[in-house]
């Protein structure tokens, strides 16, 4: 039997070591060439990645006049994300703090969007575990959750 | 040229001293729970873009999660722009107003 092996360590000289397996290498990067092309076709469930910045609706609406193209910059901006993200998930032996960063971001994002089309609610759960879609979307978000997550434990071990 | 007099408004002391006292009110920016971010990950960001102690982040990110939000910074208007920019660019939910 062989040991388990985490995501990520880190070493002794604080950089993060990566030791994803070929199929969890695959498999992120397959997630987030299909969510960024989703997020890019500006899928329903991309609303997440833009919340409002003011509180106050009207604030809100009086900022958006004054903004041009803001949504589709958010929408750039998260895509060109995914695509460097899933640079590092391909290629990285061990990451810095920057790559630290943006491979959290970039995870929580396709969290973000995944469990936003599954709906996942308080509890972690989603509302209708019967829809066998969504279960599917369920199972990718719950891949991603628990990456990113180990990814946080390297981080503070 | 116009030859219609120049009438002078009255003026309302109380909506200028309103309007000033309204720049002078410090905006607010806070983070709402949501079902999908990680708690170790939200103290984390706020240790990262605050530079807030472990302890702190920790108490501010079961804020979130207990009572459905946190006001983690304030400052000018520029300021909180920048802050909700930032916490929006790592995935929460954040919004600023004007405090009280």
């Amino acid at each position: 039997m062989s040991p388990l092996r985490l995501p990520f360590k880190r070493r002794r000289d604080g950089l993060i070591l990566v030791q994803l397996d070929d199929h969890q290498r695959g498999a992120l990067s397959q997630l987030l060439d299909q969510v960024g092309t989703l997020v890019a076709g500006g899928h329903e469930s991309s609303w997440r990645l833009s919340p409002p910045t003011f509180s106050d609706p009207a604030d809100q609406a009086e900022y958006q006049l004054g903004m041009s193209g803001g949504y589709t910059d958010s929408t750039e901006a998260t895509v060109t994300l995914f695509a460097d993200t899933e640079k590092l998930v391909v290629n990285s032996k061990t990451l810095d703090a920057p790559e630290v960063d943006l491979l959290l971001a970039g995870l929580n994002k396709l969290r973000l969007v995944l469990g936003t089309i599954c709906e996942v609610d308080e509890e972690g759960g989603i509302s209708d575990p019967d829809d066998e879609s969504k279960l599917t979307i369920f199972s990718y978000y719950q891949f991603a959750t628990a990456i990113m997550a180990s990814l946080l434990d390297a981080i503070a071990s | 040229m116009s030859s219609t007099p120049t009438l002078a408004p009255i003026i309302d002391d109380e909506a200028l001293v309103d309007e000033a006292s309204k720049l002078d009110r410090p905006w607010l920016v806070i983070v709402w729970n949501d079902p999908i971010n990680l708690m170790t990950y939200v103290a984390y960001v706020f240790q990262k873009l605050f530079g807030y102690s472990e302890q702190r982040a920790n108490q501010l990110m079961m804020q979130v999660h207990n009572d459905g939000k946190a006001v983690v910074s304030s400052g000018n208007r520029e300021k909180a722009e920048l802050d909700v920019s930032k916490l929006h660019g790592f995935g929460l939910w954040a919004t600023m107003q004007q405090s009280d």
